[in-house]
């Protein structure tokens, strides 16, 4: 599933949806206040439709952290990124990672014309349509759009690849079983009464993540679960899920509009994609720090780390496509998306969980396993619940209850010490 | 407590047609936290009226917050305009930060909170402020995150400044023009406005207004507080014409239209 070159991150500037591009200026002759209220109100990054109201008297720094806010980021992100200096490179890559189409800069009659240049170079750069509005009497420097419209020109270029597809539910179901059934056959255990503990960091973890992660409603989520079952029966399993609500609470939509639009909060997009994946996946740290680009499927709908696959919902794979866009700006080691401080090698869990832990603090949202002191380790229980597979073919996913012992309880082989250091009593 | 110009004692709220039309505009203002102005010559009650409206709203619970007031020098710059603003709003010097720095505080700080009002912000002596200060003030008042009533107060000159802005024509949503007592209103108004004036002849109240108050009513005011002790000095309860013209000799002989 995965690719040599991820071709989620390299989409070029054009896109076949979009026929405009460059600069078009718009003139508002009498700085009306409706003017800016209907431009504004076609602020949509979701739509691919971004408006930017520049601080008076912007500078090229500030402009960068006035694109970065219109784009979402908190107005701190890039001093709490620690990339303060990087803000024109991330205004790129974010407006890259976002799709943007129009790029609608309000009160440009006031910005430095070196900063008007910056945009023409930046609409190069990432592809937009970028809308100069001039709000003064004077005309703006080339042949300008009247507002009302222009305002309907940017509403009419919808974004095509945004439209919401429904699928059937039967077709829904039937590629749930189907890939149940796949992942059931490298489930069987062969020797009778044989146990083996296992946790939902694992193939069946991560199975069941895909197939209820993109779930809407709790009806979808257990549909999914349904088909599970019904995959694992096929091939002679029996998936016990857990009676409790707590436990199957773990599954589902985590990855929900208004979690992502906290993620998209974190200016740095490495930050960002690190908290996604420990939240999509309840992976631990170390498994975060050890995904590559190659991990990521062409179409960032994938993600394979150590224990299996799991699955990114479309609405948060902008945040994956920037972490891979500027791991390809900055030019980072090809085994690495989330490197160390200068470009080192792989971050290390410890780092890594403090990473997840300051974009999780940044972006307001709970802390995931991999940022808390359990999920820094390589082993131990995993919350909310684990799996266990017995010779009776069945496999329970349990909740709460005693975590299971991982490793046998050997007895201690050395001798007890001495009260004189360094020597055995015998 | 709003004060009267003097602290003359024993004076009443005068409810001319500009306090009421001023009531109005503010309350309309705080409801739709929006953009507008008083102006008019110095001396007819802008101050005053907008003070007593806003401490009525905050005493009944219309205006949220305590209203903040600002006052800048001529020819302010931005940086200064966020400073003074930020200082007033938050009680704190503002430290040595740049003008970015302190727009990003000011927009956290004018973001209304959750469920509640946002602030009143009045500028007085609004005449004084330049095309920069103008827009960094339209900035924060446009700008997602903020959400507050801006009043812009001020004297001769300021509709002169304000309507040379094209961005404030369409943003100004009250606008009172503050003028002068006519001599109709100074005969109906002024035998109220303390108990010298009670029962007093209207020729007598012309004659004052022609010659000293001139529908000023920090001049009526003046010549109150200077009619008063006269009265006192002479054992008299009313304002008659020897007071006058006495108050008028202490006064400099008048006060020129």
């Amino acid at each position: 599933m995965t690719a040599a070159v991820p071709l989620g991150i390299d989409p070029g500037p054009g896109r076949a949806t979009s026929t405009l591009g460059g600069l078009r200026w718009v003139h508002d002759p009498d700085d009306d206040q409706a003017c800016l209220h209907h431009l504004a109100a076609l602020h949509a990054p979701g739509a691919g439709r971004v408006v930017c109201h520049p601080t008076p008297g912007a500078t090229g720094p500030i402009l960068a952290r006035d694109l970065l806010e219109a784009l979402g980021k908190r107005r701190d992100a890039l001093t709490r990124a620690r990339r303060a200096r990087d803000g024109a490179a991330l205004v790129r890559v974010w407006m890259r990672a976002e799709r943007v189409e129009h790029l609608v800069v309000l009160r440009a009659h006031r910005l430095h014309p070196q900063l008007l240049d910056a945009f023409a170079e930046l609409s190069a750069a990432t592809g937009p349509t970028v809308w100069l509005v001039w709000h003064h009497t004077d005309p703006p420097p080339a042949q300008a759009w009247s507002w009302p419209r222009a305002v309907d020109a940017i509403r009419g270029h919808p974004h095509a690849d945004r439209s919401v597809r429904l699928r059937p539910v039967e077709v829904m179901y039937g590629e749930a079983v189907a890939e149940a059934r796949r992942e059931a056959r490298l489930w069987r255990v062969a020797p009778p009464r044989q146990r083996r503990y296992t946790q939902p960091g694992c193939g069946l973890g991560a199975l069941l993540q895909r197939l209820t992660i993109d779930a809407t409603t709790e009806a979808e989520l257990c549909l999914h679960l349904d088909a599970a079952q019904v995959g694992f029966a096929a091939e002679g399993l029996t998936l016990v899920l857990p009676p409790e609500p707590a436990a199957l609470a773990a599954l589902g939509p985590r990855v929900t509009p208004r979690v992502v639009a906290r993620l998209r909060r974190i200016g740095c997009p490495a930050s960002a994609a690190a908290l996604l994946l420990a939240l999509a996946t309840d992976a631990r740290a170390g498994q975060v720090a050890s995904c590559s680009p190659r991990s990521i499927s062409p179409d960032l709908g994938q993600v394979r780390l150590l224990p299996g696959t799991y699955r990114i919902p479309e609405r948060a794979r902008p945040l994956l496509r920037a972490a891979l866009l500027d791991h390809q700006a900055r030019g980072l080691p090809a085994y690495a998306l989330f490197a160390g401080a200068r470009g080192g090698g792989l971050l290390l869990p410890q780092a890594m969980g403090n990473l997840i832990g300051r974009a999780a603090a940044l972006a307001d949202l709970p802390v995931p396993l991999a940022a808390t002191s359990a999920g820094r380790g390589d082993s131990g229980s995993e919350e909310p619940f684990a799996t266990a597979l017995v010779t009776s073919g069945a496999g329970r996913i349990d909740g709460g209850g005693p975590p299971p012992q991982l490793r046998p309880r050997w007895p201690r082989l050395r001798p007890p010490r001495s009260p004189v250091r360094g020597r055995a009593l015998r | 407590m709003v004060r009267h110009f003097l602290d003359v004692e024993g004076a009443a709220t005068l409810p001319t047609e500009s306090l009421l039309m001023v009531e109005r505009a503010v309350s309309d203002l705080i409801r739709v936290q929006a953009m507008g102005t008083v102006h008019g010559p110095a001396g007819l009650g802008k101050t005053y009226a907008v003070e007593q409206t806003l401490a009525r709203a905050v005493v009944d619970g219309r205006a949220g917050r305590a209203p903040c007031w600002v006052k800048f020098p001529s020819r302010p710059t931005m940086r200064l305009v966020a400073a003074a603003l930020l200082a007033e709003l938050t009680r704190v010097p503002t430290g040595r930060g740049n003008r970015f720095v302190l727009t990003e505080q000011l927009v956290e700080e004018l973001a209304p909170p959750p469920g509640g009002a946002g602030h009143v912000v009045v500028v007085d002596e609004a005449q004084s402020l330049n095309t920069e200060c103008i827009e960094y003030l339209r900035y924060l008042h446009d700008h997602r995150a903020t959400r507050f009533a801006l009043l812009l107060v001020g004297g001769d000159g300021t509709w002169k400044v304000l309507s040379r802005e094209p961005m404030l024509r369409s943003r100004i949503y009250r606008r009172v023009s503050v003028e002068p007592l006519t001599p109709a209103e100074v005969c109906r108004l002024i035998p109220t406005y303390h108990p010298l004036y009670h029962g007093v002849d209207a020729e007598l109240l012309l004659l004052i207004d022609d010659h000293f108050a001139h529908g000023n009513l920090r001049h009526w005011a003046a010549f109150t507080k200077t009619a008063a002790a006269l009265c006192a000095a002479a054992n008299s309860e009313r304002v008659d014409e020897a007071v006058a013209r006495n108050a008028f000799t202490l006064h400099g002989g008048g006060v020129s239209a």
